[in-house]
Formats: structure tokens, sequence, C-alpha cells
């Protein structure tokens, strides 16, 4: 059934109108909402590669959520994109809305996969038919970006995540996640800690720094790319990656015995700081967000890297929060250029009277990458910052408030700007086209719903942890 | 029946040069036919050894009932039929690109020498997969060198200089390996690779041996253009006709690993190789060499046939170096890899030969559009490029895979980060050619949709379809060579 599903998925590719994408946005939507009320967790073989190895899928807690996300914000996307291509006149319509659907179907193996191996094969197809995606516009500055796209997410995936791949098969025999962890407890702690690095920065869509640069680089895609696949698809896979490795390769027994917690979170935390620093000093909407992403995912990383339940917890549900909220932020950076053409926070002045809706969407989206209530952000932070006194990392609590601290900072002012300042020329802006407008506004309220609606997820989440 | 297959699988091809020879002259029109039934009753033929293998795992096949050591043997176990099924596949593909390549490149009159010499080349690479002799195989060499040298001059006045450059290495490499095959047989006695095998161990530690061993396996570099002897390879191959180029590139190089594999795996056993002469890190020191030297060329180079050369030689590395780590799994990549990369280098190559003829150049100049413009080929050379660099499900992956394990299994970590780089690589260069292709635009006045002509597409098709089948069938041909390995790997 699962199996099904991935091909069903990758089938999907639709080769013109957007109808065929949102509907099959939808029965993608049905079809994991179908697996999460009967909850299969038997692994379906598709190709037998080596002994031991083979393309095979499963599902469990964790592929669900990130299924549901990525799979729901697809559909939302999709209308979007229809507004925001029509609104912006984009070229090569057909060839986008087909390359979205793909790299929808790769998130979705990636979810569904029950070996590492599965998983890099369709890590390697998302950053293929990506590419595609980033370099849209064909000039000389999406040529640019589409290179150091793929000299970034090539060069993390063959340089560093295959090898230690490989090695990990050369030392278990197996490449199959499981929960115990499947790599020997005998196994040396330099080479652990080795592994570790070669994974986490292998990964490089997580855009752990140094090798982030790539993220903002690909911020010349057409927006709802941008939103869709670099602030939900694309860097959550990573990062998703990034959780099946620490939990499914190494296992957080392994983890807690050694202690490698440190090296994940100081990895983390680093980028953490760092990355939101530099959020600051940015004009251009877009990398402001793109920088608030990095820092973001650090997040992640860092609250499943505590290995503690509380920082699990905490962690994953950061995935369901962060991209909610940060869909929502994108749409409106996109809502707005389509309007009006601006491009810089500088030029924001006044212009949450022309849009009020949009703008509104822009701080309760802000509010939730921030981490204030009533957004769904804060209790993944909450669980968070818990996490990290629960695991005696009272730095690693300093950096997660530090650079709470920081989001405000690289957030409220523009929304200040918006509604407070008065704007340097009265043109005649209005929101438009609606398609551009109502999406934001959905995944906005979305974050509402989700800080009311956490403990489901959250009970979903602490079944992996316990079981 | 079933130990015909082996004689046949080389016969046909041979038997078709012959009429070819005599054909040809008297009744032009009917030569292409000749040289279509005579490919497909050769596909069918490795098809039935194939299948024969698959059940009996040995074929033997004795020359007029002759026993060795007296007579001429031939001896197919499942490496030497996959060999075959790959030479005659990428021959078939090779002769149906021909067809319409050829004329472009040689007047008429010259055909029927051409398609002679042709078919000849491919029934002495089909006899060096399946003999079970040492010194046939000096014989196969030159049987193949001949034939090539004159198919490979035929480029023009330009490609003579770099033809008679590879004669004289290729004359070099095959006189080395029949010194060496001299000094086995004072020693021994006999030529017969399986007898050999069994006597061999009784004098191991012969000064002679370790000499044949060396004259026999530079000799083999020499012809396989292993670093730091493939200076003849690059020149003579980018100035021969495309043609040829679909025949030489992929199988020349390839079918030599092939013998090394034979002549060091069987007949002087891997025990002799690592414990006694303890080469090793010798041999992955010139395998990695070859593959980072291969690459780093092919950073500088922006045409795509030169480009493939220096490919030729870094994959090169890969099958030496795999032989020569002696595991298991490293041994299974290299096998896998000859296969995969003579279908990977003969679609690249035929790519390079559709840009060159429909586009007028194959720099990466030349290619821009190219989506548009030749939608067959681009997507033929994006899933080769894909293999190249070793994208998953394609078989470069899993021969990468293979290697990779081994070398760390047996701590060469410089060979696996060899082959790390050259992935790298390959990703930087080809991404320079879709690059090319997916943001330059052409002027006006280009045409904006070429078609291709049925004899680029179909191999083209052809080719791409069985890469990405032979990648995902991996398991299949991973149990299948398993059982034909050489004794004593780790």
């Amino acid at each position: 059934m699962i199996g099904a599903m991935g091909i069903y998925v990758t089938r999907s590719k639709p080769n013109g109108p957007a109808i065929s994408s949102v509907v099959a946005a939808i029965a993608l939507v049905a079809s994991v909402i179908h697996l999460m009320a009967y909850g299969a967790r038997d692994v379906v073989d598709v190709v037998s590669f080596f002994p031991g190895i083979s393309v095979s899928f499963f599902c469990d807690p964790l592929s669900l959520i990130f299924a549901m996300v990525a799979s729901s914000l697809w559909g939302i996307t999709v209308l979007y994109s229809v507004g925001y291509l029509n609104g912006a006149h984009e070229k090569n319509q057909p060839r986008f809305f087909a390359c979205v659907a793909i790299a929808l179907g790769a998130t979705m193996g990636v979810a569904f996969s029950a070996n590492l191996l599965t998983l890099y094969i369709f890590y390697e197809m998302l950053s293929l038919s990506t590419y595609a995606l980033v370099g849209h516009h064909q000039n000389d500055e999406a040529r640019v970006g589409a290179r150091k796209y793929l000299i970034y997410l090539f060069g993390g995936s063959i340089g560093l995540a295959l090898p230690a791949m490989i090695a990990v098969y050369a030392l278990t025999g197996t490449l199959s996640f499981s929960y115990a962890g499947i790599l020997p407890e005998v196994t040396p702690f330099p080479v652990l800690v080795v592994l570790m690095i070669m994974f986490l920065y292998g990964f490089a869509k997580a855009g752990l720094m140094p090798f982030h640069a790539w993220l903002p680089g690909a911020m010349v895609a057409p927006t709802p790319v941008s939103s869709l696949l670099h602030a939900v698809a694309v860097v959550k896979v990573g990062v998703f990656s990034i959780v099946r490795v620490i939990t499914g390769i190494f296992g957080y027994d392994l983890i807690n015995q050694v202690n490698l917690s440190q090296v994940i979170v100081y990895i983390a935390a680093f980028t953490v700081i760092v990355a939101s620093l530099m959020a600051l000093y940015q004009d251009s909407l877009k990398r402001r967000l793109a920088f608030s992403t990095i820092g973001q995912l650090a997040y992640i990383i860092m609250g499943v890297g505590l290995a503690t339940p509380m920082a699990f917890v905490g962690g994953v549900l950061h995935i369901v929060m962060h991209a909610f909220g940060k869909i929502t932020l994108f749409f409106c950076a996109g809502a707005i250029y389509v309007a009006t053409k601006k491009k810089y926070v500088s030029q924001l002045d006044g212009i949450g009277r022309q849009m009020p809706w949009t703008m509104g969407a822009f701080f309760i989206g802000s509010l939730s990458v921030i981490g204030l209530p009533p957004t769904g952000g804060f209790i993944s932070k909450w669980f968070m910052v818990n996490g990290a006194l629960e695991a005696g990392f009272p730095v690693i609590f300093t950096v997660y408030l530090i650079s709470s601290f920081l989001n405000a900072c690289y957030f409220l002012p523009i929304v200040y700007r918006a509604f407070f300042k008065n704007p340097a020329t009265m043109d005649d802006v209005a929101e438009r086209p609606l398609l551009c407008v109502v999406p934001p506004v959905i995944t906005a309220a979305m974050s509402v719903v989700l800080f009311v609606g956490a403990p489901f997820i959250i009970r979903l989440i602490q079944g992996i942890y316990y079981g | 029946m079933s130990s015909q297959w082996a004689f046949l699988a080389m016969g046909i091809p041979f038997f078709t040069a012959l009429i070819m020879g005599s054909v040809g002259y008297a009744a032009p029109r009917f030569m292409r036919w000749i040289g279509a039934t005579g490919i497909t009753l050769a596909v069918f033929a490795s098809i039935g050894l194939w299948s024969t293998v698959s059940t009996d795992e040995y074929v033997s096949y004795f020359f007029g009932g002759w026993l060795p050591p007296i007579g001429i043997a031939l001896e197919v176990d499942r490496i030497s039929a996959l060999m075959v099924l790959m030479v005659h596949g990428v021959a078939a593909l090779a002769y149906i690109f021909s067809l319409k390549a050829l004329p472009n490149e040689l007047p008429a009159s010259k055909h029927p020498v051409y398609y002679t010499l042709y078919f000849l080349l491919i029934s002495g690479f089909v006899a060096l997969a399946v003999t079970g002799d040492v010194f046939n195989v000096y014989v196969l060499f030159e049987v193949c060198a001949l034939s090539g040298y004159a198919l490979l001059a035929m480029g023009g006045k330009k490609a003579y200089v770099p033809t008679f450059n590879y004669v004289l290495m290729g004359s070099l490499g095959a006189c080395f390996y029949l010194i060496g095959v001299g000094y086995l047989f004072i020693k021994t006695g006999t030529l017969n690779m399986a007898h050999l095998a069994d006597v061999l161990p009784t004098v191991f530690f012969s000064r002679s041996i370790l000499t044949a061993f060396i004259l026999i396996t530079v000799g083999l570099f020499v012809k396989m253009a292993l670093f730091p002897f493939h200076g003849w390879m690059p020149n003579v191959y980018t100035k021969a006709p495309v043609s040829t180029l679909c025949l030489m590139a992929p199988l020349g190089t390839k079918i030599c690993v092939y013998v090394l594999l034979r002549v060091v795996g069987y007949v002087f056993s891997m025990e002799y190789m690592t414990n006694i002469l303890a080469v090793q890190p010798i041999m992955m020191t010139l395998a990695t060499l070859a593959i980072v030297v291969g690459t780093l060329y092919v950073v500088y180079h922006r045409h795509l046939t030169r480009i493939i050369m220096f490919i030729i030689v870094s994959e090169i590395g890969y099958m030496v170096g795999g032989i020569f780590l002696g595991q298991m799994d490293s041994v299974i990549g290299a096998v896998y890899h000859i296969a995969a990369d003579a279908l990977m280098t003969v679609t690249l190559v035929m790519v390079a030969g559709v840009v060159r003829h429909c586009l007028g150049g194959d720099a990466i100049a030349d290619v821009a559009m190219m989506f548009r413009r030749l939608p067959t080929t681009a997507i033929a050379f994006v899933i080769v490029c894909l293999s190249v660099i070793g994208v998953p499900p394609m078989p470069g992956f899993f021969s990468k895979f293979l290697l990779i394990k081994g070398a760390f299994m047996s701590g060469y970590y410089g060979f696996a980060v060899a082959l790390l780089i050259a992935s790298l690589t390959a990703v930087f260069l080809f991404f320079r050619f879709f690059e090319g292709y997916f943001y330059m635009k052409t002027d006006n006045t280009a045409p904006s949709v070429i078609q291709e002509p049925w004899a680029y597409r179909i191999p083209l098709v052809v080719a791409a379809i069985g890469l990405v089948g032979f990648g995902l069938s991996f398991s299949y041909w991973y149990g299948f060579i398993k059982l034909a390995l050489p004794l004593g790997l780790a």
C-alpha cells in the first residue's frame, strides 16, 4: 500500500494544467490521512539490490507527520502558484508544475524510506528536480544560484553522506532504520564522531553552517518554489534525513551512552546564532527569510540532537510548526512582490495599510517562527527549551533564548514598518490577485490552529520515542 | 548444442566479416542487410550463451574435438558470458549508429572494407572473452589491433600520426605480453589457462614467474591505457571516425581489463598477487593515480569527445583498482563496472557523434538549447551522465558503492577518496553542459528543432533504457557474477 502510494505520487506528474496538480495534491493528502488512520508499520520491499539493501518503504509516525505537512502544504502552494505565476507573468509553467510534482514525489519517498539507501535515492532525485526550479528564470542570476545549489548539495551528498553511508554498511552489513540503532556499541568513539559529522554536513539540504550558502542563493527561484521547497520540502528533507540518521542509524541509546549529543548540538548552536545575526543585516526580504530558515533548521537538529524525550518532541514538532510559519512568510513576500514589485525590507514602509490581510498573515507567521503564543511555534520551542534543561545543557538553553530574541529583532521591525510608518509614495496598491492572498491567510490560520491542536501531534511523536 | 553457443558467438561475426568482404564489392546494396543479419544472429548467440551459463555455469568448447593442451579450447564461465553479451550488445548499437554516421564520414567505395574489418574486430573482442589459452589471447590482441589500426586510420590524414603512435604502443604492449607468456611456457610447458592455474603454484617462488607476471601486467596496462601508459589513447580516438569510436572506445580498453582479471585472478591466482608478491600497494597507487589524473584532465577540456577519453582513463582506474583490491565485493563491482562502463561509454560517444553531426561541434558552446533542438539525445545524455556521476539507481552508483566499500574494508582510503573526487568532478563537468543547454540561447538563424535520424535515435533510446535496466537489475547481476569469481578473495 505504501509502496503503491510512493509510485502513485511520482506518476502524478501533470504535464500541463495546474488543476491536475491540485487533484493530485488532494488525493495525496487523502491517502496520507488514510495511512494515518490505519497506521501500517510493515516494510514493503520494491526492488532489492544487495543482500541487506533494497528500495523499501515503511511508515511510522515520523514519516506520517512529515508526509502530512509536505502534502497539505503542496496543495496550498499549487493554489498560490497559480496566482503568483500569472500575476508575475512567469514562463514555462508546465515544466514548473511538473518539476514541483516530481520534487514532492521525491519528498514523499524520503518520508517513507525504510532504509538509508532508499532515502539517498530520493534525496538525489529531489536535488535534481529542484535544480530546474531554482534555475527557472534561465538568466545569469538564476544560473549562478542554480550552480551554487548544485555544488553544495551534490558536494555534500556525494562527498560526505555517500562515503558515510558506505562506511555504515561496511561496519554493520545493513542500512535499515531501527530505533534501537544499527551501529554496534563497540564502534570506536572517533569513528562515531567522524561519521556523525559527515552525515550532518553531508545532508547539506539541512543548511548547517558552513554548508548553508546555497539557500540564500536559491532564492532566485520564483517565490512559490522558495516557499514550498526552501521552507518546507527541500530543507526539511535535509533535517528529516538527519533525524532519521540520528534516531535510526545511531540510535538514542548509543548517542546517550557515548555522549554524542555534544557534537551535534554545538555544531547546530553555532549555526543558530550566526544565522540569526546574519538575518539581521539582510535587506532583501527573501534573503532575510532564508537566513531565518537556516537558523530554525539548526533549532530542529539541536532539539533532536539533545536526545531527551522533551527535546525530541520539540524538535519534531518544530518541523511542523516552522513549516507552516515560514511558508506563510514566504507567501506574503511573494504576494508583496506580485502586487508592488518590492523585494526589499526598506521599501515596505506603510505597506500594511495597503495590504492588511497579507501583512496580518505575515505578523502571525513571524510570531510562530519567533515562538510566541498563540501560535504553534511557541509549543515546539517550549519543549525544546525545556529539553535543553532536561539534558543538562544550560548553554543550549541560553542559545535558544538569545536566538528567539534575535528572531524578534529581525521580524518585528518589518511588521512595525508595514503598519506604523508612512509610505514613501502613495501609489495605488491593492491586494491582488486573490489566489496570492488566500493561501497565506490559510497557513497563518493553521499556525494558530496548531497551537490548539498540538497535543495530538505530540502524542504521535511520543509514541516514536517510547515505542 | 549448448556448448556451440560459445563458438557461434565468436564465429558469426567472423563469417559475416568474410561475406562482407566478398559481397560488399559485388553488390553493395545488400551490405547493410548482411551486417544487420550478422549482428542480430550474434546477439542471439550471446543470449543463448548467457542462458546456458545461467544454468550450467560453465561451458567448454573444443575446436575439432581436440582436447587441450593439444587443441584449442574456448572456456566460458559467467563472467565471460557477461562480456560476450556486452560486446554484442554494444556492437549492435554501434552498428545501427554507423548506418547513418558512416556515410557522413567515408566515401561509399570504402564501406565494404570498413565493415569487413568492423566485424573482424567484433569477433576478435568476443574471442578474447571466451578463449581459454594465454597464447591465443596474444593472437587475438593482434587480430583486434590490426583491424583496429585500419578502422582508426580511416579518420583521414589527421588520424595517421596518432594511429601510427598507437601502432607502436600497441605492438609494444602485445610484445611485453608475449614475452611474459613465453616465460610461463618455458617454466610450465603449457599455455592453457586452467592447466597453468594448476601447475603454477608449484613454481610460485621462481624469479621467471615473477618476470612473467610483471611483463604480462605491464603489457596489459599499455593495452588498456592505464595511467601512465594512456598517452596513445585520447589522440587516436578523437581523430577517428565516430562509427569506429562507438565500437573501439567502449570495448577496446574494457576487454583488456577483463583479460587482466582472467590472468591475475584465475591464472596467477589472487593469493599470488596479494600474499606472495605483495604488489597490491603498487597497483592500487597506479589505479588511484589513473583516476585522479583522468579527472584532472577532464576539467581542462571543453570538447565532449575529448572529455569522454579522459573519463575512460579514470574509469580504467576504477576497474583495475577493483580487481587488485582483492575483496569479493570490489571484484564484483569491477566486473559489473566493465559492462556498465561499456554501455555508458557507447552512449556518450553516440551523443557526442550526434551533437557533432547535427550541431556542427561538440564543445559546450555548441549545445545551446539542446533540450529543444535534440530532445532524444539530450535525455539520453542526462541519463548517462547520472550514471557516470553515480546517482542511484543507475549502474554507475552500484559499482562505485561496491568499490568504495571494498576500499574501506581493505584500508585503501585514498582509492575511495579518488572515486569520490571523480564523482564530484563529473557533477561539475556534466552540469556545465546542462547549463549550456538550459541557459544559453542560440541565435535565431539556427533551426529550432532538429530531428535526429532514426539510426541515431534508436540506439540512443535503447542504450538509455538499457542503462536504467542494467542498474535496476543489479541484484541479479550481483548474484550472477558472484558464482564465477576467482578463488581466494577476502
